[in-house]
């Protein structure tokens, strides 16, 4: 592999988040991990540690970005404020891919601060086609959208989600973000086919795949990213290589962080699996 | 039901206590679990539960000296009296102290008005906007006639807080794992960040009024003419000499950022 080929491959690779807690980890020598997903909102501040720290790291990696609260589908307007603020991190930190959810997080001027799910219904595709290109114009480059987990769904839904993201991502033209263990988690809650779901999601739409752990109540699952990724996720996650070939992965972890050799293992582990894919395949 | 009509309805019902049964009338019936009530709780009580951590982040100390269920109880007041408008969680605590002074069950409890003011503090202060600072050298060339007429620029992290002794004593306990008994009346912080970490130390009277006279752009000349009306029983010259120290000190610190003697 020439140099060249080597740095298109890191730019492809397996990321993990950026959190604070394995900073010192991080600065202290380099790691094997070929990029860091960090959440836009923690670093949309006037300045101190928090940005000092992330110019450090992008200095060594290349960095996505990661939104929580986009509002999608709000009915609210949509916050030029905010979104002023994020074109302001884009253009410091010249990320590979921006993202945020499917999802709405207030109405009212009000924010819940949770990824709240939207009816899937004509109506609420024509309304997050409408403002996904919107933002896009605004921001001057495409985002990637995220499949939530949830764990209501409504009567009035006309069509499945994974359809409706495919719609929106080709309507707005905008990319995926396919979280596989939202996949998992949703389909348990509300007892969909996982696979189905995955067969229809357009495959030249996703830019970035996230994997996380959840926990399991037995009546339902809860998007938690606070355990290792499940054996089921694992499955669903190969699954997805097969079908889709070599797409920008990562695992998500926000609480009960284990030490941080721990989750690098975790990181070899979905990037043996992914080549194991690739041999099959070849 | 309008998509507008339908957030409303959730919204409403993560808010109250219990989710409106026309709410859950418009929800599936769940996969596996129960009932939808039983789902929708994640959404109901995860709203409560983060509102909490999003605050107990921001106030460990006050979280450990109320107890889970109290500081529980005053979260949920306070989300009530002032729901997050902000896109970056980071800023929905930020208001808890003036909150806090005006809440009834609060109001009269300097300890935990205290705690809370010198952590919001400490948290304005960590990220507040960066600046370049500026040594006390850059007055070498200022023309003794010109010093009345020198004003100062301060770091953005610059903050004067009022707490107590006591909520200080908690404060400083918290950071080495001791238990503090101490009580005691208030107390004046003076709180800035240098080289990423935040630093705090009491301010006495002369040099908080020097401080914040300093700090709302009043000129070197009007500082010392406050600190004679001040202390009338004290010497110009002493007194200008303890300004000059005050000022001395601040270089020192790092937390000048401009300085100019230009009117104005
Ligand atoms: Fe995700």
């Amino acid at each position: 592999m020439t140099e060249c080929e080597k740095l298109a491959d890191r730019a492809q690779g397996f990321g993990l988040g950026l959190r604070t807690v394995y900073y010192p980890d991080i600065l202290e020598s380099p790691q094997p991990v070929d990029w860091f997903e960090i959440i836009s909102e923690n670093f949309m501040v006037p300045g101190g540690r928090p940005l000092a720290m992330l110019d450090r790291i992008r200095a060594d990696y290349p960095l996505r970005m990661h939104g929580v609260s986009l509002s999608l589908a709000s009915t609210d307007p949509l916050d030029f404020d905010y979104l002023r603020a994020l074109k302001k991190l884009i253009a410091r930190v010249e990320p590979e891919l921006v993202s945020d959810h499917l999802a709405w997080t207030g109405a009212h001027g009000l924010n819940l601060h949770d990824l709240l799910p939207t009816p899937l219904t004509q109506e609420a595709l024509d309304h997050c086609v409408e403002r996904a290109a919107r933002v896009q114009d605004f921001l001057g480059r495409r985002i990637a959208l995220e499949n939530p987990s949830t764990y209501v769904s409504f009567a009035d839904d006309e069509m499945g989600e994974a359809d409706f993201l495919a719609e929106l991502a080709r309507r707005a033209d905008c990319l995926l973000l396919l979280d596989v263990n939202n996949v998992h988690v949703s389909a348990f809650n509300h007892g969909f086919d996982a696979k189905n779901y995955l067969d229809r999601i357009p495959k030249e739409r996703v830019a970035q795949i996230h994997v996380a752990g959840h926990s399991d109540l037995k009546t339902h699952k809860i998007d938690t990213h606070d355990h290792p990724v499940s054996d089921a996720v694992w499955e669903l996650f190969s699954y997805v290589r097969e079908k889709f070939g070599p797409i920008p992965a990562m695992i998500e972890r926000d609480d009960r962080f284990p030490p941080f050799s721990e989750l690098l293992d975790e990181l070899g582990f979905m990037r043996r699996l992914a080549e194991a894919g690739e041999r099959v395949a070849a | 039901m309008k998509l507008a009509e339908l957030q409303s309805l959730f919204q409403a019902s993560v808010l109250d206590a219990e989710p409106s049964p026309h709410l859950l009338a418009r929800l599936r019936p769940p996969g596996r679990a129960e009932s939808v009530a039983e789902t929708f709780a994640v959404y109901h009580d995860g709203f409560r539960l983060r509102m909490t951590e999003f605050l107990a982040n921001d106030y460990p100390v006050l979280r450990a000296a109320l107890g889970e269920l109290a500081f529980g109880a005053m979260a949920e007041a306070f989300w009530r009296a002032r729901p997050s408008t902000f896109r970056n969680a980071r800023w929905f605590g930020a208001s808890l102290p003036a909150f806090l002074r005006t809440a009834p069950h609060y109001c009269a409890d300097s300890f935990i008005c205290g705690v809370a003011a010198l952590e919001a503090a400490l948290a304005k202060s960590f990220d507040a906007e960066d600046a370049e600072e500026i040594p006390i050298s850059a007055l070498a060339a200022t023309r003794e006639e010109d010093w009345p007429q020198l004003r100062l620029g301060f770091h953005p992290s610059v903050v004067v807080v009022e707490t107590s002794q006591a909520a200080l004593a908690a404060y400083e306990a918290a950071q080495t794992g001791e238990a503090s008994l101490q009580s005691g009346g208030a107390v004046r912080l003076l709180v800035w960040r240098r080289d990423l970490d935040v630093n705090y130390r009491v301010l006495e009277g002369g040099e908080d009024m020097a401080l914040v006279a300093a700090f709302d752009g009043a000129p070197f000349g009007e500082i010392c003419s406050l600190l004679a009306f001040a202390n009338p029983q004290k010497p110009a010259e002493e007194l200008a000499m303890a300004a000059g120290n005050y000022l001395a000190r601040w270089f020192a610190d790092g937390m000048i950022v401009a300085a100019a003697t230009a009117p104005g």
